[in-house]
């Protein structure tokens, strides 16, 4: 599973903080839907939100979510922010607490 | 001699079951004397109280001899440290003269040793001029083992050194040793000629084992002849013998065999029909059908019912399925004492029967664990201690480390070499995971070969190792999945197709078709309807979502009725499902604790207490001002202490306040780690 989560770009770093975080249990929760996490890594990937393994890192819930759910509400708050929501994000990750 | 009935009477005098008694031993009841038999029954039963039913097993005990013989031999075997159950279990060695049973003990424990023979003391009752040329005859052409195995037979009150030779000297026992045993050898020598050169044997092979010694030449005539064979040709096996004919077509014609075919295997004539009866009758399969399948057979009506009623089955439903009906009732007993159990109870699980209790014991002792404690989980259990040492050991374990999991333990050490070298894996290496030890090597290739993984590689994942070939393909042209393609993902294959399609059916998903995710082929149907009918899902529905069906019903119950959420009921969200409800118990606990109740949020909780806890006693060693500020702006709780830390001394190198004056932390905290870079010239994480 590590070297799967490595290959979609969420490096062993951030696998470990989610562990030391939210437990190991949380985080095999997390990962053994893989298929739902792909998509809404891909999700990030689509709307260029390439600092993703960032927000895995602190929001790992955010990828728990149901990928069309998802989706509707990163629309939302790119709506709200405008063009420039990638350079909003990155300087306040705390944005996506709204979602 | 003594009369039927004086010997019914005396019998049951001693509570002892006459008719039992005398089926086990009609030719022996002809040699007893009134007065001897009653002064060695009223020692057996009032000084040694000895079971009746050991007595009714061995009625020898009663013949040629008297109590004060009985009383010298049990005395000399209690001195040599013999226990008094394995003496209960072979009485008929007590009714020997004394000298020969002394001759006997020492003759057998110098030739192959007590432990050869503790188990089957009846073979002290041999005839003791007989015993050297018997070892002699049968070691010296088949090996000690060969010797030790048929001890009971070979040595037993009524064995006749010329009848063995005559049977040993069969050229067939050269070519077939295994057919060899103790019920061969008490069987006379014209009738296992006549067995073995039976024409059946060579329509029917398989049907030759030893268990052909229980009957005659005429009876096996007679039962291989039978009509039911032509309707139930998966009976006809070697444990058919068990029975005559009569008694074969009065057990398959059964009425529970009516009601439930599926029982009909081989091992229905380990009993009788009567026993037959007694198990249909027992009150268990009413509340657990389930475990009403062919290893019942193996135990009695009494037996299942005292294994169903032993302690742990009532507190560990789940560890009772058919599988424990074939192991011995004191074997269950004392794994289910094990201590060790209480150190691990994740162990707990059924395959902890697949052991005995001193394996098992052994198994949780071994020193690797120790080093790799993730290793110890059930599956130990389906390998010695002697195996495990063997795969932990591998070097191709070595090579690759992350294989070296619980799962390895489902195969031997040389199957894991030859699954781990498969070419297969050179051009597919993400193939190899733990998940291929689920199949052979032979599964492996075909599984990997299949058509269907050209049109969908992305299903050609370590997953489908759960599957055989066939049942993969079955899978995949489910109709289910033309309908929706979304759901056809690599989940699926942690169900067999038939799974698939009453999960699929479920009442459930047409209600509430956004539930249908390809998570949910993680768990039953009957799980996934228990689950979605659970209370807590009646009073929030809203809380009824696809990630709940990660967690048990017994989980999800637990996390319902933390009293976090009676308090801050905004805080039960689908979420919280993720997480253990004892993490959320002890971080929301110390919240409240150190006054932060406000800061409850299903975000939040989930974290484990030792982190937040950590990271709130960095800031308040810091400055305790900092706590007040952490209800402004708690998504510092996000970062590790050392992530903190690191971005404080990049504000300090820089002279900027830690917080802005509308009371919130500084923004670097929210910054991520390339604009900090940026901005600040220098990396954040090191």
């Amino acid at each position: 599973m590590q070297k799967k989560l490595i290959a979609l770009g969420i490096g062993l770093k951030a696998q470990e903080h989610v562990i030391e975080v939210y437990g190991k249990e949380f985080f095999q929760n997390l990962v053994s839907d893989f298929s739902n996490l792909k998509t809404n890594i891909e999700l990030f990937q689509k709307y260029q939100i390439d600092f993703y393994e960032e927000v895995f890192e602190r929001y790992p819930e955010l990828f728990i979510c149901i990928p069309d759910e998802l989706e509707k509400r990163l629309q939302k708050i790119i709506i709200e922010i405008g063009s420039e929501y990638q350079t909003a994000l990155k300087e306040d990750l705390s944005i996506l607490e709204q979602l | 001699m003594i009369e039927k009935e004086e010997l019914e009477n005396l019998l049951k005098r001693y509570g002892i079951n006459a008719q039992q008694f005398m089926e086990n031993g009609q030719t022996a009841t002809r040699a007893m004397d009134y007065q001897n038999a009653d002064e060695i029954l009223n020692y057996l039963i009032n000084q040694l109280h000895v079971q009746p039913k050991a007595i009714e097993n061995s009625p020898g005990i009663l013949c040629r001899t008297t109590q004060a013989a009985v009383e010298e031999n049990y005395l000399y075997l209690t001195k040599m440290n013999v226990p008094f159950e394995k003496i209960e279990k072979a009485l008929s060695c007590l009714a020997v003269l004394p000298e020969n049973l002394k001759y006997n003990y020492t003759y057998l424990k110098n030739r192959v040793g007590v432990s050869s023979f503790i188990d089957r003391l009846s073979c002290l009752a041999t005839n003791s001029s007989d015993l050297s040329k018997i070892c002699d005859l049968i070691e010296g052409k088949f090996g000690k083992a060969k010797l030790i195995e048929c001890l009971s037979g070979a040595l037993s009150p009524y064995g006749n050194y010329n009848n063995i030779e005559k049977i040993v000297q069969m050229k067939f026992f050269d070519q077939h040793p295994e057919m060899l045993t103790p019920t061969t050898l008490n069987k006379p020598a014209d009738q296992v000629g006549k067995l073995l050169s039976l024409e059946v044997f060579q329509d029917y092979p398989e049907l030759l084992t030893p268990t052909i010694f229980l009957r005659t030449a005429e009876e096996i005539e007679e039962i291989v002849a039978l009509d039911l064979w032509k309707e139930h040709p998966n009976l006809l096996r070697s444990t058919a013998f068990r029975k005559t004919a009569k008694e074969i077509e009065g057990i398959v014609q059964l009425r529970l065999f009516q009601e439930h075919p599926q029982l009909l295997s081989p091992s229905i004539f380990h009993c009788t029909q009567d026993e037959i009866e007694e198990i249909a009758r027992l009150d268990l399969f009413k509340n657990r059908p389930e475990l009403l399948t062919p290893t019942i057979f193996r135990k009695t009506a009494k037996e299942i019912d005292a294994i169903a009623r032993l302690e742990i089955f009532e507190q560990h439903k789940d560890l009772l399925t058919p599988f424990v009906f074939t192991r011995p009732i004191a074997e269950i007993q004392k794994i289910c004492n094990l201590k060790v159990f209480e150190d691990h109870p994740k162990l707990l699980t059924p395959m902890i029967f697949k052991r005995t209790a001193k394996e098992i014991e052994e198994l949780v002792k071994m020193e690797v664990f120790n080093t790799h404690p993730e290793l110890l989980t059930s599956t130990i259990f389906l390998r010695t201690a002697e195996e495990i040492e063997k795969i932990v050991n591998l070097k191709v374990l070595k090579d690759h480390p992350d294989l070296l999991t619980p799962s390895a333990f489902y195969k031997t050490a040389s199957e894991i070499e030859r699954i781990v070298n498969l070419k297969i894996f050179e051009s597919h290496p993400a193939l190899l995971t733990p998940s291929a030890f689920y199949q052979t090597a032979e599964e492996i290739e075909k599984l990997v070969k299949l058509e269907v993984f050209d049109a969908h590689p992305e299903l050609l994942t370590p997953t489908v190792f759960h599957r055989t070939a066939e049942e993969v393909e079955k899978i995949v042209h489910l109709e289910v999945f033309k309908d929706h393609p979304e759901l056809l993902t690599p989940t699926v294959f942690y169900k067999r197709a038939e799974e698939i399609e009453k999960i699929v059916g479920l009442k459930l998903f047409a209600d509430r078709p956004d539930l249908l995710t390809p998570s949910i082929f993680t768990k039953k149907a009957e799980e996934i309807e228990h689950i979605a009918n659970l209370k807590i899902f009646a009073d929030h529905p809203e809380l009824l979502t696809p990630t709940v069906f990660r967690r048990t019903s017994k989980e999800i119950e637990e996390i319902a009725r933390l009293k976090i959420f009676e308090s801050h009921p905004e805080c039960l969200v689908p979420i919280v499902f993720f997480q253990k409800a004892s993490v959320i118990e002890e971080t929301s606990q110390y919240l409240m604790d150190i006054g932060k109740e406000h800061l409850l949020s299903p975000t939040l909780i989930i974290q484990k207490k030792a982190h937040i806890e950590e990271v709130i006693e960095f800031l308040d060693a810091q400055n305790h001002a900092y706590l007040s500020v952490l209800d402004r702006s708690s998504g510092i709780l996000k970062l590790k202490k050392q992530e903190i830390e690191r971005r404080m001394k990049l504000l300090e190198d820089r002279g900027e306040e830690m917080v802005t004056p509308n009371g919130k932390f500084n923004s670097i905290f929210n910054k991520t780690k390339s604009v900090i870079k940026k901005q600040y010239g220098t990396e954040v994480t090191k």
